[in-house]
């Protein structure tokens, strides 16, 4: 059977290519700029920073407190706080966050309490931080009496990301494919041995990744912590840990007051005059380079753990 | 051929509101091969899935009559009666090879871990008589300790094989074990399966008729959740009694 094919008109075929091509190149084009904006004021910010701080990054800013002489200040109390903060925080928002997502993702059932619970995390995630501040002065320092310390602090921000960490641990539990539960299942498994030996450590990755994720939006929170507190000028450290008398571990560090960097950085901002300026990018410095380092350190473990395991 | 391993009786099955299978009866030879045939949501799969109460794992399923499994007569989906303990008694191998990306010895001994009680040596005694049962220790006997992800496709499926073994199932379940196979991995998994009827009852769902008429000895057609036929596959395939039974083997559907 032979039909005639009409011959193509190859020269209107090519134009219509070029011209659809073309809106390819400009939109990519469109789109590097969009990417631009965002990366330029990233850079701008980073340079404005290190222009003003970079001088006043001596060994010594790191291990003096601060002072009312520009020149003699430091940030020993803020970061040492930082630190301490960001231990509780994790310590209560990891368990918390990891088995709240085990529970809506493994065990929880399709049900209108469940479907509650999940909206009402999705939103928690998005009230504003200083709210959460309130809610901490109402509930950890009023009704619980645990003072402006650094649990309070820590605990403060633990809710405040725990939201956060559900929801990427949920995501990371949803990326093991149902075929490994069953197979688990098959073999006579309890529910928690199939979470425990199988779908928690194949998701290690993207929980880790989360949990990073989560610690690195509370190290920069102010507004909260404002809120409970926080004082703005410490000249001491909370209790170490370790003491020399038995029996040499404390936990009083907990129980102290503290302040953290943004914090530190608010108030050097907030003074008049110039000579604490310098101070303030200088810690603004400091605080960035800690949350670059913490997203690459996730970026790090995800590409790590993801090379293990690909599904 | 031998005594009756287990048993359908009367056996139904709702998804929600959806009835997938409808009053099965279908006898289970103790140390046979039975396929499950039938085109694609027959009720096959679905069958084979009652009798170690996968569906339990998905919300809204519903069991109705009895799957008897032998020599106790325990109804398999009895609402009183364990998954779990159903599970340790009946062992699974699904469509894809799904080894847990842990090492080959860690994957053969998780279902007596599972277990508990059971001391490291007894474990480890287990683990080579599984993997020799199916047909794998001599390629992996010196990389125990190697991810069960390295293994090729079919390696991986007799490793599913040499797990599910590994407990001493009364009841082995196939669920289209080489449907993501090569031709030469399906063909190992096919003498494997011929060696293990022996010792071992099997269920085996097939979308392939010649592997049901080289593997098995009795066949069950479903049709649209119904068991349409069973006999001896020999009969079954060359004389079958039913039309409909007829026309899916000779391709006119499905």
């Amino acid at each position: 059977m032979s039909q005639a094919v009409p011959t193509p008109d190859l020269v209107a075929l090519r134009r219509g290519i070029r011209r659809r091509v073309l809106f390819d190149k400009l939109f990519s084009l469109f789109g590097w700029a969009c990417l631009a904006v965002g990366l330029l004021t990233l850079a701008a910010l980073l340079v404005d920073l290190a222009v003003d701080g970079l001088p006043h990054l001596r060994w010594d800013f790191f291990t003096s407190f601060p002072s009312r002489k520009a020149e003699r200040a430091g940030i020993l109390s803020a970061w040492v706080g930082t630190v301490a903060v960001m231990i509780v925080t994790g310590m209560a928002a990891i368990p918390l966050g990891v088995a709240a997502a085990v529970y809506l993702e493994e065990y929880g059932s399709r049900n209108w309490v469940n479907d509650i619970i999940e909206i009402s995390v999705t939103n928690l995630a998005g009230v504003p931080s200083i709210v959460f501040g309130l809610l901490a002065l109402g509930f950890f320092i009023y009704a619980m009496d645990l003072g402006r310390s650094v649990l309070t602090g820590g605990l403060t921000l633990a809710i405040l990301v725990l939201p956060i960490v559900i929801v990427a641990t949920r995501e990371a539990l949803r990326a093991v494919p149902f075929g490994v539960r069953e197979a688990a299942f098959a073999l006579g498994a309890t529910k928690w041995q199939t979470v425990w030996h199988h779908v928690l450590p194949y998701s290690l990755g993207g929980v880790a990744t989360g949990v990073i994720i989560a610690l690195a939006r509370a190290i920069g929170e102010t507004a909260p912590l404002i809120t409970i507190g926080a004082l703005t000028y410490i000249a001491f450290l909370p209790t170490s840990p370790i003491q020399s008398q038995p029996p040499f571990v404390s936990f009083q560090w907990t129980d102290d007051p503290f302040t953290v960097l943004p914090i530190q950085m608010f108030n050097w901002i907030s003074r008049p005059g110039d000579d604490f300026q310098g101070n303030a990018a200088a810690a603004g410095l400091v605080l960035l380079v800690m949350t670059l380092m913490m997203n690459g350190g996730a970026i790090w473990l995800r590409y790590r753990l993801r090379k293990r395991i690909r599904w | 051929m031998g005594d009756l391993k287990a048993e359908a009786i009367g056996l139904d099955f709702h998804y929600g509101e959806f009835q997938a299978l409808h009053a099965i009866d279908l006898p289970i030879h103790e140390n046979a091969v039975t396929a499950l045939i039938g085109p694609s949501g027959c009720g096959k799969s679905t069958f084979l899935r009652c009798c170690n109460r996968m569906h339990d794992l998905y919300d809204g399923s519903r069991y109705g009559g009895e799957v008897k499994l032998y020599p106790d007569g325990v109804n398999i989906v009895g609402d009183d009666v364990d998954p779990i303990e159903m599970r340790m008694r009946i062992g699974m191998v699904f469509q894809k090879p799904n080894p847990f990306p842990k090492s080959i010895y860690d994957n053969v001994a998780f279902g007596l871990r599972t277990r508990g009680g059971l001391a490291r040596s007894e474990i480890a005694d287990a683990v080579e008589p599984a993997l020799k049962s199916a047909a794998l220790w001599d390629e992996v006997k010196d990389r125990l300790q190697e991810s069960a992800w390295k293994l090729s496709g079919g390696q991986q499926q007799r490793l599913c094989i040499a797990r599910a073994l590994a407990t001493g199932p009364e009841l082995l379940l196939l669920d289209e074990p080489t449907s993501a196979l090569d031709p030469i991995a399906t063909a190992g998994i096919e003498e494997l399966i011929l060696a293990l009827r022996k010792r071992i009852t099997i269920v085996i769902v097939t979308h392939n008729m010649q592997q049901a008429t080289r593997i098995s000895d009795w066949t069950a057609f479903f049709y649209l959740g119904r068991l349409v036929e069973f006999g001896a596959t020999k009969q079954l395939f060359v004389k079958p009694e039913k039309a409909e039974t007829e026309a899916y083997l000779t391709g006119r559907f499905g």
